[in-house]
This record gives C-alpha cells, sequence and structure tokens, in this order.
C-alpha cells in the first residue's frame, strides 16, 4: 500500500483547485457589485446636472 | 462596513498565505513518512483541517440563523450566508480528499458507513440551504426560512463528530483526542497543528471577502433602487 503519490498529487490538486475557483469566482462578483456602484454613481451624476439645468 | 472590514480581510489573508506556504512545506517535505500507508497519509494534513473549518463554518450559519430569527438585522443574515457559502468549500474538500485517501488505503472509493453518510448529509443540507437562499424570491422570507434550515441543519454536525464513536465504521476511530492508543508523532503532530491554523486562517480570509462581497451587493441593489426612484420622480 506504499507511496499512493498519484493519490497524494490528485488530492492536493483538487484543493487548490476548489479554493482557486472559489476566489475566482468571488472575485467575478466584486467586480460585478463594483461596476453596479459605479454605473448607479454615474447615473446620479448625470441626474444632479440635468436638475441644474 | 465593506471597508470597515478591508483591513481585517487583508490581514487575515497575508497571514493565511504564509502560514499555507508553511503548512505545505511541512506537510509535503518535513512529515516523516507514515509506516503503513506511505505519501498518502499526507492527504490527512488538510483532510481534517477542512472538516474543522466547515464544522466551524456550520457553526457560525447556526449563529447567524438564530441572530436572524431573534434580532433580525442583516448582518447576522449576510454571516450565516457567508459562513454557509465557505462551509460548503470546506465540507466539497473532505468529500472528495477523503475517498481519494480510503482507494489506496481501505481499497475501496465510498462505503455508507456513518461518518461519510452523515457527512454527505451535512454537505446536503448545506447546499439545499444556498439553493433555497437563491431561489426564493422574497427578501425577508428568504432570510427567515434559511434561519430555520440553518439551525435544523446544524443538529448534524454531532452525529458526523461521534459518528465514528458511537457506531463501528469503516472510517478510523480519532487520532486526536481519541483516548488509549491513538495520537500521533510529534512530527506529524506538530505539522497537523500549522495545517490546522493555516487552513482555519485561510476559512477566516475567505469568509471575511464573502461578507464584505454581500456588503457591497447591499450598498449597489440600495444606491441603484433609489437612484431609480429619482430617475422615475423626474420623468
Amino acid at each position: 500500500m506504499k507511496s499512493g503519490m498519484g493519490y497524494l498529487l490528485a488530492a492536493y490538486l483538487f484543493i487548490w483547485v476548489a479554493l482557486g475557483s472559489y476566489l475566482l469566482s468571488l472575485g467575478l462578483r466584486q467586480r460585478r457589485a463594483e461596476t453596479l456602484l459605479r454605473e448607479v454613481r454615474d447615473r446620479l451624476v448625470r441626474l444632479a446636472g440635468s436638475a441644474d439645468t | 462596513m465593506s471597508r470597515k472590514l478591508a483591513p481585517w480581510q487583508a490581514l487575515a489573508s497575508l497571514l493565511a498565505l504564509v502560514s499555507v506556504a508553511a503548512a505545505l512545506v511541512l506537510a509535503l517535505r518535513w512529515a516523516p513518512t507514515e509506516r503503513t500507508m506511505g505519501d498518502v497519509q499526507r492527504i490527512f494534513y488538510f483532510h481534517v483541517p477542512s472538516a474543522w473549518v466547515a464544522f466551524l463554518c456550520f457553526f457560525l450559519v447556526f449563529a447567524g440563523s438564530v441572530g436572524t430569527l431573534v434580532g433580525g438585522r442583516r448582518g447576522w443574515d449576510i454571516l450565516a450566508l457567508s459562513a454557509a457559502e465557505v462551509g460548503v468549500l470546506f465540507c466539497t474538500i473532505v468529500l472528495v480528499t477523503g475517498p481519494i485517501w480510503a482507494r489506496p488505503a481501505w481499497g475501496i472509493w465510498w462505503t455508507w458507513d456513518a461518518r461519510l453518510t452523515s457527512t454527505l448529509m451535512l454537505w446536503l443540507t448545506y447546499v439545499a440551504y444556498l439553493l433555497l437562499r437563491h431561489y426564493a424570491a422574497d427578501a425577508r422570507r428568504r432570510a427567515t426560512l434559511a434561519a430555520v434550515v440553518g439551525i435544523l441543519g446544524f443538529l448534524d454536525v454531532p452525529i458526523v463528530y461521534f459518528s465514528i464513536r458511537w457506531w463501528r465504521t469503516q472510517h478510523p476511530q480519532p487520532v486526536i483526542m481519541g483516548g488509549k492508543g491513538s495520537g500521533l508523532a510529534p512530527d506529524m503532530a506538530l505539522t497537523f497543528l500549522v495545517c490546522l491554523v493555516a487552513v482555519t486562517l485561510l476559512g477566516a480570509a475567505l469568509l471575511l471577502q464573502r461578507i464584505r462581497l454581500e456588503y457591497l451587493r447591499d450598498e449597489a441593489y440600495a444606491a441603484d433602487l433609489a437612484t431609480s426612484d429619482l430617475e422615475a420622480d423626474r420623468t
């Protein structure tokens, strides 16, 4: 039963792929939220501009 | 709130990065090779800490769910949601690395013993929790329903933990705090401790990041709604 290097590598590879994928999904969701916030701010600036005129 | 949490999240991420690097070196290079199982036993150093972090996260789901039902503040709900997501991630790691270790150690990938089955049930419960949160339309009802599932789901955690003491299982008896004849060699114990701290810090960093994201989303949706109202008033 000794060694099992292939199984060890498979397990560690899975761990880092899983963690990496989750981090990527967090990053993408964060970017989407920041983009929405930026768009809202632009709309607010436009609204304020139209109120002035 | 998202900005307030930023320095803590940065600190947790930095500590996690350093400790995970040390944990990897210890687990893959420094720790002695186990006599019976060989190198495959090194899966243990990340398998068990992942289970610990999953349990910890599910406890936070429980606490957040109780807080949601009692106090009703959004912060509790955000804690529960974020901890459920991170908990499912670490529980998935446990459920995948376990069979990869079981195949060379037991000769089988999976068996329906109490520990493995109750862990799978735990995973399914929190996946259902996340699906419920994703598909339920009304925000207030969603938080209440999810809180009930979050509290009931936590009942499985002690069953998973004690299953190997209560029933005869294929899964080995506890190595740490398992009573007479259990325990680790000093070098293995030190490696395990470092891995436990590293994976806990990694879990904390991910949890803080997820909490920050939820506050940011709340901020964005609230601002979007308010701006839409203003635009509607103008037209």
